[in-house]
């Protein structure tokens, strides 16, 4: 009565996105996974579920291989799924929706639906019945008719649950269930996570939110680049320092770092209270359709400083940096130097001076040489502008120069950083919005990443830094915002920093939530 | 509860029919429009089973059609059976093509799958000129034996008109059970029917196989109301028009089709000019396509949800 993936192994070309990763769910127990992104959780469910083939390895349930058996075909033996981004008709109504997964237990065929025979009419009343009743057991009933397309993330969520549930499961995978979900539509969550394990069925959970996920889970296993880094228990799992790096980013590995003279000395720089700021928002709540991603989130940038936007993967950041440039749905005000941008769109407010990098260095064409890459940020400059331009970055990236016709995903991941950062300048931007821009690079190269940040702060631009490695933004930071949950979670000036303990505690969302 | 109402498109049909009755009776030439929309609303009702239930974009209903309508043709003509074999012959045969083919293309995309259906619409075209003296060659069939029952131009309008009623009491059963809903789900997102248990092509299979079997019926009445079956008859053009009556009509409901197929056709019949009628045509198209792009059936929902947000603002101020 176990459901085991053994020895995965899953290849996607020549990337190795699992490699022999073991997990067991009993019924009634709630197992989860945790790793950062791209570390193949989502794929192990792939796996397990038949929307992944394995390279090596077996999947199975009480003891059966299914690993060779389609997706359906395990679904309808009890396997159970829902997606991190639910996959909902925005047409259908929350009973359709619901009623969706008790089809396949259908026994009359074709004939019975269109002669609307006794048969089939008595079975189409007994999956109303059921939906019905799984309304009932979600306190959903009062929204049975509602479409989905208008309803929070939340109750999707919780629906999709519902969805799952339907086809009386005997293993429910849940892909990060709990992502964009209010205190309160949590804490629902887990009770209905909770009830489903009593009843002896097997959860297995994907999650970001670390709180959620030490709350409900009998069993962590933390993935890492494709690798199991250990499992045991919630509470244990979590003090070990393979976790905790894995999970921080080097925050915790930096520690030392964070508590150098350098940020004491960057947070008594910091003026106590800050210029008339370059760009304020408020209220900026950025969303993706109907799914909310960020909360009524406040954030002034002043000219030449760099607010550090810190929390977990998954924490809403770069959906923010997203509405900011206007490439992420959003509701609120963005006002730049006093003129609203937010009812504009993402290549007007680039014009206003908006410069958005994207995490690995998302802005950059890798087939393209640098000195196309560059041609193509700087098309706007008059040739004045361009050669004093061109003189300019030659100083402040020399290396670019010498690699300038080597094609850039040739370019080490720290060149690509220094010509993504190239290619915003070459824009002439007022507000430089980074995402991660350490990301997967050698620590030897924050010293230079960090110069060039100076440099550009010293010209008068405003930056956003969201980073997930504290102790990077440590260096740099004149203000801290913490998000968890999408929502603020603490506020701060830079030597927050220095305080692990209290910098976990708003990581993981245990910070009391900033007063609407 | 909750039921979408099963029968209410049958209903709306046989009353129209009704209607129309004394209206066009002892008209002939309406009559015979009578039975040419009748034709129509049954190849749009297959759109509307493949592409607007199961997301099949299939452009070859009108071939499924001349798989039924030659079906029928040649077992009356070349071997004298009564048409109503002809009838059980031309809905099965397509039917029968139609789950397989589904099985076999059912994996592409939009496109490449439209495309794939239209080769066979094409394959199919050749096969019947090339057919010889089986097919009728360039030439065609004649001397078709007309619709069974008495020999009254009302009892056309009757009889077809009967038919697309019960094809849409039929179908109005499968979109308002569960399996519809399976079916709706394979629509909508592959992925999440996959998860819900369902197997996917087989779905693709069943619904392509119940268009094929309308399409087929369509066929059957075209063939045995015209008498006359040309390898030009249901060509592909035709599967082109009776997609757009189903899409003006509104693709996803059971009324849609009909109603496009009946609008349409009386856009065509109706418009002046001649040689500029597909001009008005496709203006007339692309203006219902623009303001109603769920089709006309949708028009009604539309409307009342303007009020609902008329009446919104009205709270709000």
């Amino acid at each position: 009565m176990t459901l085991m993936a053994e020895g995965v192994t899953v290849r996607f070309g020549g990337i190795l996105a699992l490699d022999a990763v073991s997990i067991e769910v009993q019924p009634g127990q709630v197992a989860s996974v945790v790793g950062s992104n791209g570390s193949g959780k989502s794929t192990l469910f792939n796996a397990i579920m038949g929307f992944a083939g394995l390279a090596s390895g077996a999947i199975r349930l009480d003891g059966r291989a299914i690993h060779e058996l389609p997706a359906h075909r395990r679904v309808q033996l009890g396997l159970c799924r829902t997606f991190q981004t639910p996959r909902i008709d925005p047409e259908s109504t929350v009973f359709d929706a619901i009623r969706s997964g008790g089809i396949m237990s259908l026994k009359s065929g074709l004939f019975a639906a269109c002669l609307a025979t006794p048969r089939g009419r008595s079975e189409a009343a007994g999956i109303d019945h059921r939906t019905e009743k799984v309304l009932e057991e979600l306190r959903l009933a009062h929204l049975a008719l509602a479409r989905m397309g208008e309803l929070p993330v939340g109750t999707i969520r919780l629906i999709d649950v519902g969805r799952a549930v339907m086809g009386k499961p005997r293993f429910i995978l849940l892909d990060e269930p709990a992502a964009g979900l209010s205190h309160a539509e949590q804490d629902a969550l887990k009770a209905q996570i909770r009830r489903l394990a009593s009843e002896g069925v097997g959860v297995l959970l994907v999650e970001h939110n670390f709180r959620f996920v030490s709350d409900v889970s009998d069993h962590l296993t933390v993935l890492d680049r494709g690798r199991v880094l250990g499992s045991g228990r919630p509470g244990e799992v979590s003090k070990r320092p393979e976790f905790v790096r894995s999970y921080l980013g080097s925050f915790a590995g930096k520690a030392s770092a964070a508590a150098s003279p350098r940020a004491a000395d960057t947070a008594a720089k910091a003026p106590a209270v800050m210029p008339m700021p370059l760009m304020e928002c408020r209220k900026v709540t950025a969303r993706y359709g109907g799914i909310r991603v960020c909360f009524d989130i406040d954030l002034d940038v002043p000219q030449a400083g760099v607010v550090a936007l810190l929390g977990a993967n998954g924490a809403g950041k770069s959906s923010l940096l997203g509405a900011i440039s206007g490439l992420v749905q959003s509701t609120g005000s963005i006002t730049l130097d006093g003129q609203r941008i937010d009812g504009l769109p993402a290549h007007r407010r680039s014009e206003c001076g908006i410069c958005f990098v994207p995490e690995i260095r998302g802005n950059i064409f890798p087939a393209m040489s640098v000195a196309e890459n560059l041609e193509l940020a700087q098309r706007r400059l008059c040739a004045q502008a361009l050669d004093r331009m061109k003189a300019e970055l030659e100083q402040m990236f020399p290396r670019l120069s010498e690699r300038r016709f080597s094609p850039a995903c040739m370019l080490s991941g720290g060149e690509q950083q220094m010509l993504a950062l190239a290619m915003a300048l070459s824009l002439k931007p007022r507000i430089l919005l980074l995402d991660e821009p350490t990301q997967g690079l050698a620590p030897a190269v924050y010293d230079t990443l960090e110069a060039v940040v100076r440099a550009i702060v010293g010209n008068g631009i405003g930056v956003v830094l969201a980073e997930q490695n504290a102790a990077f933004a440590a260096r740099l930071a004149n203000q801290v915002i913490i998000i968890a949950d999408g929502r603020v979670s603490l506020r701060t000036g830079a030597e927050i920093l220095g305080d692990r303990e209290r910098l976990l505690r708003a990581y993981l969302g245990a910070e009391p939530q900033e007063a609407a | 509860m909750r039921r979408r109402p099963a029968l209410l498109p049958a209903a709306t049909v046989v009353a129209l029919a009704v209607l129309a009755a004394p209206l066009i009776t002892g008209n002939l030439f309406w009559l015979d429009t009578s039975a040419l929309m009748a034709v129509y609303a049954l190849l749009a009702l297959s759109v509307g089973v493949s592409f607007g239930l199961c997301g099949i974009l299939s452009v070859a209903q009108a071939s499924f059609a001349a798989l039924g309508a030659y079906t029928t043709a040649i077992l009356s003509t070349r071997y004298s059976l009564h048409p109503l074999v002809g009838l059980a012959a031309a809905i099965v045969l397509p039917a029968v093509f139609g789950y397989p083919f589904a099985r076999l293309i059912a994996g592409m995309s939009h496109l490449a799958l439209a495309v794939a259906t239209l080769l066979f619409g094409h394959m199919l075209d050749i096969a019947l000129r090339e057919g010889g003296d089986f097919t009728g060659g360039y030439i065609g069939l004649s001397g078709l034996p007309p619709v069974p029952g008495p020999d009254s131009a009302t009892w056309l309008h009757v009889a077809s008109w009967g038919m697309v009623a019960l094809v849409a009491a039929l179908l109005g059963s499968l979109y308002a059970s569960p399996y519809g809903a399976g079916m709706r789900s394979v629509r909508n997102d592959p992925m999440r029917a996959t998860a819900d248990g369902i197997d996917i092509g087989h779905m693709r299979g069943v619904a392509l196989s119940v268009a094929a079997g309308i399409a087929g019926l369509g066929g059957w009445l075209y063939a045995h109301h015209v008498s006359y079956l040309g390898p030009e008859s249901l060509g592909p053009a035709v599967s082109i028009s009776v997609l757009l009556m189903a899409m003006v009509g509104g693709v996803s409901t059971v009324l849609g089709p009909i109603v496009g197929a009946v609008a349409l056709t009386l856009l065509s019949t109706l418009l002046p000019g001649a040689e500029a009628a597909g001009m008005f045509y496709g203006g007339t198209l692309l203006l219902v396509l623009l303001a109603a792009p769920k089709g006309l059936t949708s028009l009604p929902a539309l409307a009342g949800a303007q009020r609902g947000a008329d009446a919104g603002k009205e709270n709000g101020r």
